[in-house]
């Protein structure tokens, strides 16, 4: 009888921490890198805007939830937007970020560690902090999917308490914004973002002159 | 009777004295002849009145005590000394040498007012052996039969703060010997202040010449050696006020820098195997449309000034260092003297030097080359008759130079050999008129053909340039390897021209104690032997040929690469490898990319048993790696390594593969890169595989660092093994 309660235990346990990983209930001290090989070079401001449909500051309302997207993590967010620089994004999006737990072992984009060690206090996207980010559009993934580069994104803020108004008041202030803001005035499209939007010759000349005008003022 | 007497004489003393001019002296010590015993004439026996020649026989030394006058008596009348003289004036009480006339000092010794004038008296005149030493001493109205006050045949003259004037021919007349005159003042003689044309050795030094009616001095330095230095002429009176130099160098001779300048009247000739060297800050003059310099055969001239000392060959009417033609109303003009010239084998070198108003002669030229060398940098010719170069023969190099204001051609050349001038100023920023070569240049600085003049400058190099390059701006630093980082910046701007850049560097990302690296004649420098994974500090700044500096550009960091580019093996779980073999599954609609990419990784292997393969599964080898590809849709990546548990995966995006513009070539490194991944590699820099960005170039082919690293895991065995 006994060896039926130690079996059925044991079963349980193994159950249950089976059930653990594959739920990423149960998380191990492990990070893996994934590698990607970039079709442009987003060190260069001008080509990751170019390269971006949107960029916006926004504040992360909570983790949707992580999916399989070429065999490896994405986790999906809800973001409330606090303001634009590229595109027109209003009310709440749906960001995803390559990368999350997976089987209790947590899966970064290489060059995540920047964001671990200086940009921010995780990899993941915090819940209640704002950012910058610089996403595109994923037929795939039917959102925004924040490019896995680390100069995709940066932490704005970390005070969940702060009203809108402050937040964007306090993100023009932020030298990421600031650049970006340049940069989307000498943007540069790389010939495999065929499907690129909101570039900045697209927008009508008056938008395009209060932009420059703006960012006449950085210099 | 006895009283009548007395009266008698009374009246005619008393008469006699009327008649006698006021304060009228009789006593006087009369001397002549030789003297053979040592001498000493003083206030008491003053004043000496030579009525004949007075000899001072070798051996014997006369001494003269401070406040002595001495009378010469008539013009036949001189002191020859075989022996020594010590005329020993103070500043308050000096010895006077001077004519019995003389009534100015010692009273009116001859007793008649008759005026006293130059020539009065015969000379102070010393013999081989003899010496005389003047110190405070007055000198002044001999000169008789034109030797002068003084005259030097084979003896010394030590003259200190001594007047030497009124000589009815030169001051001094110096045929041989020794003749050293300092701080004296020589003045109002009737011919040269200094006359010396024949041997032996003349100083001059920190003198002043005034109102010599010919000029200050006379020199022949065929036989003779001069130095002089530190004197003057101002300008007043008459006379040339400089040294003629006449004849020739028949030694190699310097003419230093002095308050005078030299003046040529005739040709004047360098002799052979000899050089003239003409200092910094020297003048020479030329009186006359025939007056040259010649450098003959195998000899030199050195006219090397320097920015501050500048050395002039001009006209006698040019008043650089003073009005030397006393006229003040002339003015100079091309073809007031003739030119500089050079025999075959001649050499001359000029810098810092100004040659004008030359060309008075047949060849119109200031500078004529006749088959010599001249060497010609920094310098200014100008106001030639017709030229300011012409070269016959020889060769010419003329640089840093600027020419303008010659009559007709600033250069020319009628020889049919092509001389150098590039790099001159030629009157104006448009550079010289030529017909073929420059005809927008200026006509009034005209080059004739076979003349190189291109480049030539926009500036005047001879003016002095005090204006510092502007500041270097945007320096960046870009990291090529571990041992290497380039910078470049933004140039600097100079009103001339930038000379280069001195670029310092220090250790760490803020640090300050830059120290120089090296330099660079270009905005960039490629700074090579450093240390892997080191933070470099950089700045630079600028300077121009006149040493000018600029301030310090801003600064920019480097941090060189690393030696190796492995990934973290604790960190990543490395299924992908087993027993040095890489076993794959899966499939790709990219085989060809795949396949090249297990070649590009294979061919690595030395031998069947070095390195690692990489092979697809079979029924014995379970898979370490999955490849495969979808349409992953916008992402920003086209290919796609996930070290997963099991076997690790390679994911190919077909949203980007299957675009027109992405090559062949871009599909290969895709694979050849993410296969890398699965040997352990990491991200590195460009010119790599392994460089995480696939458009940069079209890169099929491992680079140094991808060889490097896969050595360093798989042949060295430095990678930890699973």
């Amino acid at each position: 009888m006994k060896i039926y309660i130690y079996g059925t235990v044991i079963l349980m346990v193994v159950f249950v921490f089976t059930a653990g990983i594959h739920a990423n209930f149960i998380k191990f001290p492990v990070t893996k890198n994934i590698h990607n090989v970039y079709v442009a070079d987003f060190n260069k401001d001008n080509i990751l805007v170019g390269f971006s449909d949107n960029i916006f500051i926004g504040k992360v309302n909570k983790e949707i939830e992580t999916v399989d997207f070429a065999k490896a993590p994405v986790t999906k967010y809800s973001v409330d937007i606090i303001s634009n620089i590229k595109g027109d994004f209003k009310g709440e999006v749906f960001v995803y970020q390559q990368g999350g737990y997976k089987n209790g072992i947590l899966f970064v984009v290489e060059g995540g560690d920047q964001i671990v060690s200086g940009k921010a206090e995780s990899y993941l996207l915090h819940p209640g902090y704002t950012y910058v980010f610089a996403t595109v559009k994923n037929h795939i993934l039917k959102g925004n999917l924040l490019l896995s580069h680390p100069n995709a994104i940066e932490l704005i803020s970390k005070d969940d308490n702060a009203s809108y108004e402050l937040l964007k008041k306090n993100s023009e202030n932020n030298e990421t914004v600031i650049k970006f803001k340049k940069a989307y005035i000498n943007e540069e499209i790389s010939k495999f973002h065929v499907d690129n939007e909101n570039s900045f010759l697209s927008l009508p000349v008056e938008k395009q002159q209060e932009l420059r005008s703006e960012a006449e003022k950085f210099k | 009777m006895k009283r009548f007497l007395s009266l008698f004489l009374f009246s005619f003393v008393f008469v006699l004295g009327m008649f006698l001019p006021a304060g009228s002296v009789f006593a006087y010590t009369p001397v002549s002849g030789n003297i053979s015993v040592n001498t000493t004439w003083t206030t008491a026996g003053s004043v000496y009145v030579v009525e004949s020649d007075v000899t001072i026989n070798s051996g014997v030394t006369l001494t003269i005590d401070p406040g002595v006058v001495v009378k010469f008596k008539a013009t036949t009348t001189s002191m020859i000394v075989d022996g020594t003289v010590n005329a020993n004036g103070t500043e308050n009480s000096p010895v006077y040498f001077t004519s019995y006339k003389d009534d100015t000092v010692g009273g009116d010794t001859d007793g008649v007012s008759a005026p006293v004038q130059p020539g009065n008296w015969g000379r102070i005149q010393v013999w081989t052996g003899g010496q005389v030493n003047l110190h405070y001493a007055i000198v002044r109205y001999g000169g008789s039969y034109t030797y002068g006050n003084l005259y030097n045949y084979g003896g010394t003259f030590n003259v200190e703060n001594t007047t030497i004037a009124s000589s009815s021919a030169s001051g001094i007349l110096h045929s041989s010997g020794t003749l050293n005159v300092a701080t004296s003042t020589i003045a109002d003689n009737g011919t040269y202040g200094i006359n010396a044309q024949s041997s032996g050795t003349v100083s001059i030094t920190g003198s002043t010449f005034s109102n010599n009616a010919t000029a200050a001095g006379i020199f022949n330095l065929s036989y003779l050696t001069l130095t002089n230095s530190g004197n003057s002429n101002p300008d007043i009176g008459y006379g040339k006020r400089g040294f003629v130099m006449q004849g020739g160098t028949g030694r190699n001779t310097t003419w230093s820098a002095d308050g005078l300048p030299y003046i040529i009247s005739g040709g004047y000739t360098v002799n052979y195997g000899h050089t003239l060297t003409v200092s910094p800050g020297a003048v020479v003059k030329f009186e006359n449309n025939s007056a040259y310099l010649q450098v003959g055969y195998n000899a030199a001239l050195t006219a090397n000034g320097d920015s501050t000392h500048q050395i002039y060959f001009t006209s006698i009417k040019d008043d650089v260092l003073n009005d030397t033609d006393s006229s003040a109303t002339t003015t100079p003009e091309g073809g007031n003297w003739g030119r500089i010239t050079t025999a075959s084998n001649g050499t001359v070198n000029f810098s810092y030097a100004t040659i004008r108003y030359g060309g008075g002669d047949y060849y119109a030229a200031n500078i004529y080359n006749n088959g010599g060398t001249f060497t010609i940098s920094t310098s200014t010719i100008s106001n030639g008759y017709s030229y300011g170069i012409r070269h016959g023969a020889g060769t010419t190099n003329l640089t840093q130079s600027s020419l303008f204001g010659n009559g007709t051609q600033a250069y020319y050349n009628p020889s049919l050999a092509t001389t150098t001038a590039t790099n001159n100023y030629w009157g104006s920023s448009s550079g010289p008129y030529n017909a073929k070569y420059n005809p927008t240049g200026d006509h009034n600085n005209e080059v004739s053909d076979y003349v190189s003049f291109i480049p030539f400058l926009t500036y005047d190099p001879t003016i002095p340039d005090i204006i510092a390059p502007s500041d270097p701006e945007d320096l960046t630093a870009i990291t090529i390897s571990p041992s290497h980082i380039d910078i470049d910046w933004a140039g600097s701007n100079d009103n001339r021209s930038v000379a280069g850049y001195r670029v310092e560097r220090c250790n760490g990302s803020v640090c300050s104690d830059f120290a120089f690296v090296a330099t660079s004649t270009v905005s960039e420098y490629s700074d090579t032997g450093l240390t892997a994974s080191t933070t470099y500090r950089y700045r630079v700044l600028a300077f121009d040929e006149a040493n000018n500096w600029s301030d310090y550009s801003n600064t920019a960091n480097g941090t060189t690469y690393k030696l190796h580019y492995i990934n973290d093996w604790n960190s990543v779980d490395h299924d992908s490898e087993h027993g040095k073999e890489i076993r794959w599954d899966g499939s790709t609609k990219y085989s060809t990319a795949w396949n090249y990419a297990i070649d590009t990784w294979n061919n690595l292997r030395t031998s069947t048993s070095s390195g690692i393969l990489i092979a697809n599964d079979d029924i014995y080898h379970y898979e370490d790696l999955t490849i495969s590809n979808d349409n992953f849709g916008q992402s920003g990546w086209a290919g796609q390594y996930v070290p997963n548990i099991g076997a690790d995966d390679i994911e190919l995006n077909e949203y980007y593969f299957d675009q027109e513009s992405f090559t062949d070539e871009n599909k290969k490194h895709v694979a050849i890169h993410e296969l890398g991944h699965a040997l352990g590699l990491d991200h590195s820099y460009d010119g790599n595989i392994m460089y995480a960005y696939v458009f940069m170039d079209e890169q099929t082919t491992l680079g140094d660092q991808d060889t490097t690293d896969y050595t360093y895991c798989w042949i060295d065995m430095n990678c930890q093994e699973y």
